[in-house]
């Protein structure tokens, strides 16, 4: 193309890039140079070199918030994903009106608001033997739980929160993938006369890998993010159960001013982020 | 007749498997409503039963003399609308640019662009924290749209969207004479409608859900936004002690926020689901 | 299509885009402006229903007789004492700073009033407040350092004051068969009663507990409600030495203070090890038979929420192992007070809402109208609700708890060590660490944070 069309080209684009300078790219470098200074947020930070990235592998709050937001990211991501493609399956009957109906609904989950979902999970499963989720198993003979109080039960019971919420839009990313598969397969596969699972496995599973692929790293980033509703739900747990990264640096920056601390987490969590989805992209294209 | 009876057996197995999904699903909704026409103390009186045993309107009432509703509704809808018109308009255009030009180091701002997705919004507040109190925009809801003017989730998507239509389009029209604005207010935007919906549907429930940085800057009660209103719920609805939240005004309130959302959901369903699943294909 | 030249074109739509843009921003900021003389009012947390509904009613009639400057004031529930004061000195540095402080917590006022944005009341203000206070209660309100490192009456209009107690069920005393006339006064005792009154269920859940520790919420107010236990004990927390402050925080005393109570919740297992046990509600709903330490909020609330319960309700003091001589408390200051970093005019006007606040009547309907306890003359002599037992009973507590054992020592990075302790705390009780780690922590925390603190070097 001809100069005249790129700089029209770059005039799209710059008022995007502008912002994204200004609020993104700007504040990152800011931040990082915080962290290697003390900082009270009101005045302009003083450079004080290495010091609070030696502080803070003595913190034990942060080393306590790495394994809690892996086992969160990893088992809630995998889970959502395996279950959504059971779901996608389960509902693959064209022409059902039930098989429609439950798409419908699966989504509704993801549909609802963040701060209102969180409040319908405190709601289920507040720490009262009248709660509605401790009816139910109480039904069932189960002693009541105070779940999101609960220090052993309260990680778990926010990754069934994550399942519930993110299932249906997996879900559907499924639907279209199988739907996308021409069906020339299946018959070559029906000629052939193979029966239902090697088919599933032997040629849905792999075609459906890209799609697969696409879900676990916008699931992975979005993962790492989530803030809003742990803090809802149990703002980092009872005693630092449910203390994942987000919640950590939100708690050392602004509930006990420890802003240099919080700079150098919010970096870490930042390149976590950085090269998980680096490793996925280069497998993605790998394949 | 194995055959036969093993498969009518799978229909039924397949059969209760749908409905548990759907009760896993819309079970939690269903107690969402029932719950916030409850009064309190029924809630949480031992025994008590998943039924009501009778529906008020207390709660509603309760929160409406807390919280202005009305004005933190309104507060969203300005903060949502504006960053989906804003983000609309100036994502569209750079996914277009992406999409159907180029330029000498195209791809590698492009991957800036999307890199930013990478970094997550509570890594960003410290420093905006800082940047706007210096502006002066605290408390304002500028502070909480300035940041969101565009997305690069929406420039991502149109570039997909957009570059799936054939060149002919442009090439023609070129030929025609026409400026390149022309083009894209005259023969993109009408191409791309359904596009458009997913990505007004899109940035509006992220606009809607704003929490975190609202929660930080703003701080007059006018300028709150519903989503802090759950919140302010949570921590104060309740018989007013550091800890016990009133659970029945708690479902209310994400019952209020989350009305809005859902019911456009069950409106525009379709438009919904399959732009989401047009924009999972791609790769 | 028409053929207009291209480079016209752009222009005129680049300009159009950036002028929509910036008169968007520029309206945008200007519609959130306030056009009169507004006076933002601060609360911390959500206090009681009933002192809430009375403070709106005095703003209301201020605002109905001052139009062009009204004071409109917002509730802060959802944050924590430091996210509160962050907030504050964040729109101090946009140029935006509340004018008006309701506080409902004494940490947050000592912090904003060490670092210098809290406003010295003029004069007439302070003759104003002095003169309706009992002279003999006049100590309380100077609970910001004796020395006057941090000035002395900072707060502008004192709404409520009291000290903490221990609150308890005298019926449930009754069925257990303990004397409802003697409350606990030693640890030990605390214990014993504890364990008589502790409820389980079938599968050996507690469905009563004993006495409630406080454990969740903010972790400022954990810190808060532990201090009396670790005082009791002789311990200092926060003192003075020349020009430097120090903390004993993770010695002897607080240590087997901390014991103390996390056995009650593991060993003793007199509560439960969540939150759910604490506050007003637990103890209303007879899930909790002793709670505290609370201020006078808590008959208040009883007053107000459920006033059947009043008969039943006995306040005592906080145990300590030496008994009653040795017990102690902190003190709760609830007041309104001035932002420092507000214009003149606004101070001005600021000083002339609270001097209206101050009148008598006004002052009747936050303080003797709801059963708010504050020592003012007129409540002292002639309070509405003298023949109610459970205010006698505090009133009692409040006399015998002596003027030193009142933590009136607050200091610079006061809200902080409460925070930090609070939330170390937290873990112990939850037995994720052990005390002992949980106060050494607090301890380097603390002291880490105050060196890197500009404000507090030297």
């Amino acid at each position: 193309m001809t100069v005249k069309y790129s700089r029209v080209a770059w005039l799209f684009i710059l008022p995007s890039l502008l912002i994204f300078s200004i609020f993104h790219f700007f504040p990152l470098a800011l931040l990082i140079y915080v962290s290697f200074c003390k900082w009270d947020m009101i005045s302009f930070p003083t450079f004080i070199g290495l010091q609070n990235y030696k502080l803070i592998l003595s913190d034990d709050l942060f080393l306590k918030s790495l394994p809690i937001t892996l086992v969160f990211v990893f088992t809630s991501v995998f889970v959502s994903i395996l279950l959504a493609l059971g779901v996608a399956v389960l509902t693959e009957k064209p022409g059902s009106k039930l098989a429609s109906l439950c798409r419908f609904l699966v989504f509704v989950p993801y549909v609802i608001p963040d701060a209102a979902s969180a409040g319908v999970w405190n709601l289920l499963f507040f720490p009262h033997p009248s709660s509605p989720i401790n009816q139910l198993i109480t039904a069932f003979g189960l002693s009541w739980q105070s779940w999101l109080g609960d220090k052993n039960l309260a990680l778990p019971t926010i990754i069934l929160y994550y399942v519930w919420k993110n299932v249906g839009f997996n879900t559907l990313v499924y639907v279209a993938g199988l739907k996308a598969i021409p069906k020339v397969f299946y018959d070559a596969a029906n000629v052939d006369g193979a029966g239902r699972i090697p088919v599933f496995r032997h040629i849905t599973l792999p075609l459906l890998k890209p799609i697969t692929l696409f879900i676990l790293v916008t699931s992975f980033i979005s993962g790492w993010q989530t803030f809003t509703e742990v803090y809802i739900l149990t703002r980092g747990g009872p005693g630092t159960a449910t203390l994942t990264l987000p919640i950590y640096i939100y708690f050392s920056a602004f509930g006990t001013g420890q802003l240099g601390i919080a700079s150098v987490a919010a970096i870490f969590l930042f390149s976590v982020i950085l090269m998980l989805t680096l490793i996925q992209l280069k497998y993605i294209k790998g394949e | 007749m194995p055959k036969r009876y093993s498969k009518s057996l799978l229909e039924a197995v397949r059969y209760i498997l749908i409905l548990f999904v759907i009760f896993f699903s819309v079970f939690p909704v269903i107690i969402l409503v029932l719950y916030s026409l409850r009064p309190y103390q029924e809630i949480i009186s031992i025994p008590t039963t998943i039924l009501p045993r009778r529906l008020i309107l207390d709660n509603y009432i309760e929160i409406g003399k807390k919280i202005d509703v009305l004005r933190m509704t309104l507060n969203s809808v300005i903060v949502a609308g504006t960053i989906t018109v804003s983000t609309l308009f100036l994502g569209t255009l750079a996914g277009y640019a992406f999409a159907k030009y180029n330029f000498k180091g195209k791809e590698p701002v492009f991957l800036l662009i999307i890199s930013k997705l990478m970094i997550p919004q509570i890594v960003l507040v410290i420093p905006w924290l800082y940047m706007i109190a210096r502006l002066g925009l605290m408390d304002n809801l500028s502070a909480v749209i300035l940041p969101n003017l565009t997305g690069a989730w929406t420039i991502f998507f149109m570039r997909q969207y957009i570059s799936q239509l054939p060149d002919d389009y442009f090439d023609s029209a070129r030929v025609d004479g026409a400026s390149e604005l022309d083009i894209f207010f005259r023969i993109i935007l009408p191409l791309i409608k359904p596009a458009v919906s997913t990505v007004i549907i899109i940035n509006f429930l992220w606009g809607w859900n704003e929490f975190l940085w609202p929660m930080l800057v703003l701080t007059s009660k006018e300028n709150f936004l519903l989503s802090i209103g759950v919140a302010y719920v949570k921590y104060s609805g309740g018989v007013l002690t550091e800890g016990t939240v009133n659970y029945a005004m708690l479902a209310a309130i994400s019952l209020i926020y989350a009305l809005p959302i859902l019911l456009s959901y069950m409106i525009l369903a379709r438009q919904f689901v399959q732009s989401i699943v047009l924009s999972g294909l791609k790769r | 299509m028409a053929k207009v030249p291209r480079r016209k074109f752009l222009a005129y739509t680049g300009v159009g885009i950036a002028v929509a843009v910036i008169a968007g921003a520029a309206g945008f900021y200007y519609l959130t402006q306030p056009t009169k003389l507004e006076l933002d009012a601060w609360q911390w947390g959500a206090e009681y229903e009933a002192v809430n509904n009375a403070l709106q009613a005095i703003v209301n009639s201020w605002n109905t007789a001052h139009p062009e400057s009204i004071v409109k004031y917002t509730v802060f529930p959802e944050l924590s004492e430091t996210e509160f004061a962050l907030k504050v000195k964040q729109s101090a540095v946009g140029g935006k700073p509340p004018i008006l402080y309701y506080m409902v917590n004494t940490t947050i006022l000592t912090e904003l009033a060490a670092e210098g944005y809290v406003e010295e009341p003029p004069s007439d203000m302070l003759n104003l407040v002095k003169s309706a206070i009992d002279p003999a209660f006049h100590y309380m309100l100077n609970m910001f350092s004796p020395e006057g490192s941090i000035k002395p009456y900072a707060a502008g209009v004192t709404i409520g004051l009291s000290a903490c107690a221990l609150y308890y069920n005298k019926k449930l005393f009754q069925e257990v068969g303990l004397d409802p006339n003697k409350p606990p006064q030693t640890w030990d005792q605390l214990r014993d009663a504890a364990k008589a009154l502790v409820k389980k269920d079938s599968s050996g859940k507690i469905i009563r507990v004993g006495v409630s520790v406080r454990k969740g919420g903010n972790p400022g107010g954990i810190g808060e409600k532990f201090v009396p236990y670790a005082i009791g004990n002789g311990a200092k927390i926060l003192w003075k030495e020349g020009n430097k402050w120090y903390t004993d925080i993770n010695q002897k005393p607080v240590i087997e203070a901390a014991q103390f109570l996390h056995d009650l919740i593991h060993v003793d297992k007199v509560d439960v090890p969540d939150h759910s046990s604490w506050g007003y509600d637990p103890w209303l709903n007879e899930q909790c038979a002793i709670s505290g330490p609370l201020g006078v909020g808590f008959i208040t609330n009883t007053k107000f929420s459920k006033p059947e319960m009043l008969q039943y309700l006995g306040v005592t003091n906080v145990p300590s192992p030496g008994g009653i001589k040795d017990a102690a408390s902190f003190g709760d200051l609830n007041c309104l007070a001035v932002c420092s970093k507000a214009t003149k005019e606004q101070k001005d006007r600021a000083w002339q809402f609270l001097k209206f606040f101050n009148q008598a009547d006004n002052i009747k309907k936050v303080s003797n109208d709801i059963w708010n306890w504050t020592p003012y003359k007129d409540s002292i002599n002639n309070p509405p609700f003298s023949t109610e037992t459970a205010w006698k009973e505090l009133n009692k507590v409040l006399s015998s708890v002596g003027r030193p054992h009142i933590v009136n020592e607050f200091g610079p990075g006061w809200n902080n060590l409460t925070a930090m302790l609070g939330s170390n705390l937290a873990r112990a009780f939850a037995n994720e660490i052990t005390v002992k780690e949980a106060l050494d922590k607090t301890y380097n925390d603390w002291t880490n944070f105050m060196q890197s603190n500009k404000f507090y070097t030297g």
